[in-house]
C-alpha cells in the first residue's frame, strides 16, 4: 500500500520527512495514552469506592424514610418537609489533567435541614434526614469524579484510535512509499548508466 | 452559583427535598423526558437520576453529554439498587481499555 506520487528526489525527501514526524506524533500519542490509563484506573478505584458507600448509605436513608413515613401521617410528613430552610449551592471550578477538562463541584449549604418543629414529627424523620444530609457531599464528589472518568474513558478510547492509525496505517503506508520511490529511483540510475556505457561502446566503435 | 437537582418518583425524592434540592417528580416516560428537558436549561451543576428513570431517557442525557454542565448521575432509588450505576461503570471501564477489568478485580478480592 502507498501513496500515488512522483517518484522524485524532492518527493523522497518530503516523505522521509513526513515519517519522521509521523514517528515522533506517535510516540508521543503513546505516552499520552499510557498516562491516561494510569489515571484512569487510580480514578477508578475511587469511583468505585464512592459508589459502593453511596448505594449503601442511600439505602439506609431510604430505610429510615420509609420508617418516619410509617410513623407519620403523610399530611405531617408533608408539612414538615414542604419548605426547605436549607439551600444548597454548588461552586464549579474546571481541572484539567491530560487535556481532558473535568468539572470540580463545591458544595456551599445554608441553614438546617431540620425546617420543622419538635411536635408533630417523629424522630425517625430527623434520622433519615440527618443520613441525607451527611451523605449530599459524597454523592456530589461521586458525581464529580464519574464524569471526569467518563471523560477520560472517551480521551483514552480517542488516543488510542489515533495511536493505532498511525502504527497500522500511516507510518507503513510512507515507509512503503519511501521504499517504492527509492527503488525507482535507483532503477533509474542504473538505466542511465548502461545507457551510457552502450553509447560509449557505439561511440568507440566508430 | 448552580443548583442541584433530582430526577425520581415522588417516594425517592421527598427525602431529598428538605435538603434544599430542586427535585423533579416523575411518575412516567412523558413526565421523565420533560424533567430531564427541564433540567438541561434549569442552570443545574449536578441532576441525579435515579436507575430506573435514567433508561427512559438515557438519550436525551446522551445528547447533551458535549456540554460541560450539567452532569447527570445515577442514584438507586427507594426500591433498591438496579446495578445501573456499576453496569455504567463497566461500560466506561470496556470502552477505555476495551476488555472488562472490573469483574477480574472483584474475583481476585473474593478469591
Amino acid at each position: 500500500m502507498n501513496i500515488r506520487v512522483n517518484p522524485t528526489r524532492m518527493e523522497l525527501l518530503r516523505l522521509k520527512k513526513r515519517v519522521r514526524v509521523a514517528k515522533r506524533g506517535h510516540k508521543l500519542l503513546k505516552d499520552k495514552r499510557d498516562e491516561l490509563m494510569k489515571s484512569f484506573m487510580s480514578l477508578l478505584r475511587d469511583v468505585k469506592r464512592l459508589r459502593l458507600t453511596v448505594e449503601q448509605e442511600l439505602r439506609l436513608g431510604y430505610q429510615s424514610f420509609l420508617i418516619a413515613r410509617a410513623v407519620m401521617t403523610p399530611e405531617m410528613l408533608d408539612e414538615a418537609i414542604i419548605f426547605p430552610k436549607q439551600r444548597v449551592e454548588l461552586e464549579v471550578t474546571e481541572k484539567r489533567m491530560m487535556s481532558v477538562t473535568a468539572p470540580v463541584f463545591c458544595l456551599r449549604q445554608e441553614g438546617d435541614v431540620y425546617a420543622y418543629g419538635m411536635a408533630g414529627t417523629s424522630g425517625e424523620l430527623d434520622m433519615a434526614l440527618g443520613v441525607f444530609a451527611q451523605l449530599l457531599p459524597t454523592l456530589i464528589e461521586l458525581a464529580g469524579i464519574e464524569r471526569a472518568l467518563e471523560l477520560l474513558a472517551e480521551e483514552i478510547e480517542r488516543t488510542r484510535r489515533r495511536v493505532n492509525a498511525l502504527e497500522y496505517v500511516l507510518i507503513p503506508m510512507l515507509e512503503d512509499t519511501v521504499k517504492s520511490i527509492s527503488m525507482k529511483l535507483s532503477e533509474q540510475e542504473r538505466g542511465a548508466i548502461s545507457r551510457l556505457m552502450k553509447i560509449k561502446d557505439v561511440v568507440r566503435a566508430k | 452559583m448552580h443548583k442541584i437537582g433530582l430526577i425520581g418518583d415522588s417516594d425517592t425524592i421527598r427525602g431529598f427535598s428538605a435538603l434544599g434540592l430542586a427535585t423533579f417528580e416523575v411518575m412516567d416516560r412523558d413526565g421523565a423526558v420533560a424533567a430531564v428537558q427541564a433540567a438541561l436549561k434549569g442552570g443545574f451543576a449536578v441532576v441525579f437520576v435515579t436507575e430506573r428513570i435514567y433508561p427512559q431517557v438515557e438519550y436525551l442525557i446522551r445528547a447533551a453529554r458535549e456540554n460541560a454542565l450539567p452532569v447527570f448521575t445515577v442514584i438507586p432509588d427507594n426500591q433498591g439498587s438496579t446495578g445501573l450505576g456499576q453496569t455504567r461503570l463497566r461500560k466506561m471501564v470496556e470502552r477505555a481499555i476495551g476488555v472488562d477489568i472490573l469483574f477480574k478485580e472483584e474475583g481476585k478480592t473474593n478469591g
